[in-house]
C-alpha cells in the first residue's frame, strides 16, 4: 500500500512539473536573443559589409555571439563602439582615435554613371544620369560602398579635417 | 578677523594676483592698427557671410559680415581702410586652426565713418533697446561670448527680477574691468539702467571684489542717485567671476546644476558689457573695440589698452614696448582659464579680455607625478566635485565614469590644477574629456540621422518596386486588348512609373 501511494504521488508530482515545463516552454519561448534586435537598432543600418558580415543583422548576431568585437563598425565610429561595449559588457580594445573619412568625387573625372549613388545606402550622393555627381559631406558615413562601385576610379575616401566646432582637445601627455 | 569671515561658497582658492603690474595706470587708447584680421567663423562654428569684397573701401563701424540668425552676432569694421584679402588665417581658437578671415588694411584715420549722434534713450521701448544691442554685435565681454541681446530677450521672457553686474574679475593679472569701473563708472551705471529697462526687472546689483577699493568707491558714487542700482562688495576668492558663484555670494541662492540662472530670476552680465550696451544704445555704435589687459612678466610695459577687434597679438605686444625677455608662453585671457595662443600672429576677438606674455619664472613646467590622494583638489573645487576621480576616468577614456563624477558640472576653472602638489594636468584632462564627449554626441546624432535616411531609402525603393509591379500588371491587362503599334507601347513604358 505504502509503495503504491509513493509511486502515485511521485508520478503525480512528475506529471504536474512536466506539464508546467511543457507549458512554459511554449508560452515563455524566446525567439532569439533580444540583444540582437537591440543591437541591430543601434547600428547604422547601411548594410555596407565593412565588418565582414553580409549585413547589420548578421553583424549584430556575431557581436552577441562574441565573434566580432564592439568596434567592428567603421561608419558608427568610436561612440557606437562605446555604447555597444557598455551594452554587451565587453571591454573595448585599444584606445585608438579613429580617423573619420568621407567620400570625395573628383568631379572632373565623373562620367555620370549613377552607380555610386545607387550604391549609397544613406542617399548621401546626389546626381543624375550623365550629370556630375557630388557627395553631401555631412551625411556621408564613410562606409566605402560607393568607392567599390565607381568604374571611373574618381571616388576616393578623404579624412575629415577638423573644424572649429569638431576639434578636440588632445589628451595631456603625462610622463 | 579674516579667518572668522565665512566663505561665500565652498572651495575656491587665493592665487597670487599680479594685478599691481597694471592696476595703477590709466587705460591707454591704442593707435589705429595698420591691419586687422576678422575671422568669419564664430567660436560656435557658424560661418558668417561677408558683405564686402576684396578691394572694397570700408569705413569704421560699417557692417561687414552677418550670420543667418540672432545666435551669431554681426561683424563691423573696426578701422577705416581697404579689404586686402579674404583668406584662411590662424584664429584665436586654442586649436590654431585656420579660418576664413577678412584682412583689412587700415589708413590710420581714427574717425568713425558713420556719424553717431547721441539719442534720448528714455524714449526707447525695451524691444528697441534689445534690438540695438543685437545690431551692435555685442557679446558677453567676460569671456563666454554669448550674444548679450539674446540674453536680455530670454531674461525678459523669463521675467527675471534682478540683474547682477559682474565686477568680480577674479583672474590674476587682469585689471581691465577694474580700470573700466574707475574711469567709466557713469557709463557702466547708465548701461546697467538701460539693461534694467530692457529686461523689465526691479534692480541691478553691481558686485565688486573687496580687493578693488577704488572701483567700489567710484561705482558707489556713480549709482548714488539711481534708486534701483546698488553696489555690493564680495570677498575676493577665485572663481568669484563665475556666474553661479557670484550669485551664491551676493544672494545666497544656488543655481541648480544643469539650469540657467534665469530659472531663479537672476541675469548676470559683465560690467564691460554694460559699458558696451551704453555705447550701443546711446550712440548706436557697434562693438568694435574693447579694453584689454596686456600684461605678464616678459612684457616691457604692461598696460590696459583700448584695442580694435582683429588687432594681431604681435602688434599689441609691440604697443606695450615689446618683450624684455623670452616669453615662455602667450596666453589669451587670464592665467587660470585662458588659452595658450598658438602663435603671436593671432587676431584678438570679442571674448578675449587679456593677453599675457609670461616669463619662464611665471609658468610651472614641472613634471607631473602620480596622484597621492591628498584631496586638496576636492577641497579647492568650487563645484564640490572630486577632480582626481574625474581625471582618473578621463585618463582611460572612460567618459561615462567621468560624467558620473560630475564632468558636466565642471567649470574648467583650473582651481584643482593650481593646488595639485603632484602637478597633474587635471583641467586639461577635463577639457579633453568634454570635447570627446561632445564629439561622440555629434557622432550619435549623425548615426541616428543615417539610420533615418537608410530607412527612408528602403521605403522609397519598396514603393518604387511596387509601383513598377502595378504598372506591369496594368500593362499586361491592356495587352489582352487588340495589339497596339510597338512605338506607342514604348512610350507608355517610360511614362507609367512616374504617373503612378
Amino acid at each position: 500500500m505504502m509503495t503504491l501511494i509513493s509511486i502515485l504521488a511521485l508520478s503525480a508530482v512528475g506529471a504536474v512539473f512536466g506539464g508546467l515545463l511543457g507549458w512554459a516552454s511554449k508560452t515563455l519561448k524566446v525567439a532569439g536573443d533580444p540583444r540582437v534586435d537591440e543591437l541591430e537598432g543601434m547600428l547604422p543600418g547601411g548594410q555596407c559589409g565593412q565588418c565582414g558580415e553580409p549585413g547589420c543583422r548578421q553583424a549584430a548576431e556575431a557581436m552577441v555571439a562574441g565573434k566580432l568585437g564592439p568596434d567592428c563598425c567603421p561608419p558608427g565610429g568610436r561612440s557606437l563602439a562605446q555604447s555597444i561595449s557598455s551594452m554587451l559588457g565587453v571591454a573595448l580594445s585599444g584606445d585608438g582615435e579613429d580617423v573619420m573619412v568621407v567620400a570625395h568625387i573628383d568631379e572632373s573625372q565623373c562620367s555620370g554613371c549613377t552607380r555610386c549613388f545607387k550604391a549609397c545606402p544613406f542617399d548621401a550622393i546626389v546626381g543624375a544620369n550623365r550629370q556630375m555627381h557630388t557627395v553631401i559631406r555631412h551625411v556621408c558615413t564613410g562606409c566605402r560602398l560607393c568607392e567599390k562601385a565607381c568604374p571611373q576610379g574618381c571616388l576616393s575616401m578623404q579624412p575629415v579635417a577638423p573644424e572649429l566646432h569638431t576639434w578636440q582637445w588632445p589628451k595631456p601627455r603625462v610622463a | 578677523m579674516l579667518g572668522l569671515r565665512k566663505k561665500p561658497f565652498s572651495g575656491g582658492i587665493h592665487p597670487r594676483g599680479h594685478k599691481e603690474l597694471t592696476e595703477n595706470t590709466a587705460i591707454v587708447s591704442s593707435e589705429e592698427p595698420r591691419r586687422v584680421c576678422l575671422s568669419l567663423q564664430q567660436r560656435n562654428g557658424v560661418v558668417l557671410r561677408s558683405h564686402v569684397n576684396v578691394g572694397d573701401t570700408i569705413v569704421k563701424g560699417q557692417l561687414v559680415a552677418s550670420g543667418p540668425n540672432d545666435m551669431c552676432v554681426p561683424l563691423h569694421a573696426p578701422i577705416n581702410g581697404v579689404v586686402e584679402a579674404i583668406q584662411p588665417h590662424v584664429s584665436a581658437h586654442p586649436s590654431g586652426l585656420k579660418t576664413n578671415t577678412l584682412m583689412i588694411k587700415g589708413n590710420g584715420d581714427p574717425t568713425w565713418g558713420i556719424p553717431h549722434v547721441p539719442c534720448d534713450t528714455s524714449k526707447l521701448t525695451p524691444e528697441e533697446i534689445i534690438q540695438r544691442v543685437l545690431d551692435a554685435g555685442i557679446v558677453g565681454l567676460g569671456g563666454a561670448g554669448f550674444p548679450s541681446g539674446l540674453k536680455l530677450r530670454f531674461a525678459r521672457q523669463k521675467g527675471v527680477k534682478t540683474l547682477l553686474l559682474n565686477g568680480g574679475e577674479c583672474e590674476p593679472y587682469l585689471t581691465c574691468d577694474d580700470r573700466l569701473m574707475r574711469e567709466k563708472a557713469a557709463e557702466i551705471a547708465e548701461g546697467a539702467a538701460l539693461m534694467v529697462r530692457a529686461i523689465g526687472c526691479e534692480q541691478a546689483i553691481i558686485a565688486i571684489e573687496d580687493n578693488k577699493p577704488d572701483s567700489i568707491s567710484t561705482m558707489q558714487s556713480a549709482v548714488a542717485d539711481r534708486p534701483n542700482l546698488s553696489v555690493q562688495i564680495v570677498p575676493s576668492l577665485y572663481p568669484m567671476g563665475s556666474e553661479r558663484h557670484l550669485i551664491k555670494a551676493v544672494t545666497g541662492h544656488t543655481v541648480p546644476p544643469g539650469q540657467l540662472s534665469t530659472e531663479i530670476g537672476i541675469l548676470v552680465h559683465n560690467v564691460a558689457t554694460a559699458q558696451a550696451v551704453f555705447e550701443a544704445v546711446r550712440y548706436q555704435r557697434p562693438l568694435i573695440r574693447r579694453v584689454m589687459t596686456i600684461s605678464g612678466g616678459a612684457l616691457e610695459q604692461p598696460t590696459n589698452l583700448i584695442v580694435a577687434m582683429g588687432t594681431l597679438v604681435s602688434d599689441l605686444i609691440a604697443r606695450c614696448g615689446g618683450l624684455k625677455m623670452e616669453a615662455a608662453r602667450l596666453v589669451a585671457g587670464g592665467p587660470m582659464m585662458g588659452q595658450v595662443l598658438p602663435s603671436p600672429f593671432v587676431p584678438i576677438d570679442k571674448s578675449i579680455g587679456g593677453i599675457l606674455a609670461l616669463s619662464a619664472d611665471e609658468i610651472r613646467a614641472e613634471q607631473s607625478h602620480d596622484c597621492v590622494r591628498c584631496g586638496r583638489c576636492v577641497n579647492a573645487c568650487p563645484m564640490g566635485l572630486m577632480p582626481f576621480q574625474m581625471a582618473a576616468h578621463s585618463r582611460v577614456s572612460d567618459l561615462d565614469g567621468a560624467r558620473h563624477f560630475g564632468l558636466d558640472n565642471c567649470l574648467l576653472c583650473g582651481a584643482c590644477s593650481y593646488v595639485c602638489p603632484s602637478r597633474i594636468p587635471l583641467v586639461q584632462y577635463f577639457q579633453h574629456a568634454r570635447s570627446s564627449l561632445n564629439a561622440s554626441r555629434t557622432m550619435e546624432r549623425k548615426s541616428a540621422h543615417a539610420r533615418q535616411l537608410t530607412e527612408a531609402r528602403q521605403a522609397r525603393l519598396m514603393r518604387e518596386a511596387e509601383a513598377k509591379k502595378a504598372a506591369k500588371a496594368a500593362r499586361s491587362k491592356t495587352r489582352k486588348r487588340p495589339a497596339r503599334t510597338p512605338r506607342k507601347k514604348a512610350d507608355s513604358t517610360d511614362s507609367t512609373p512616374t504617373s503612378n
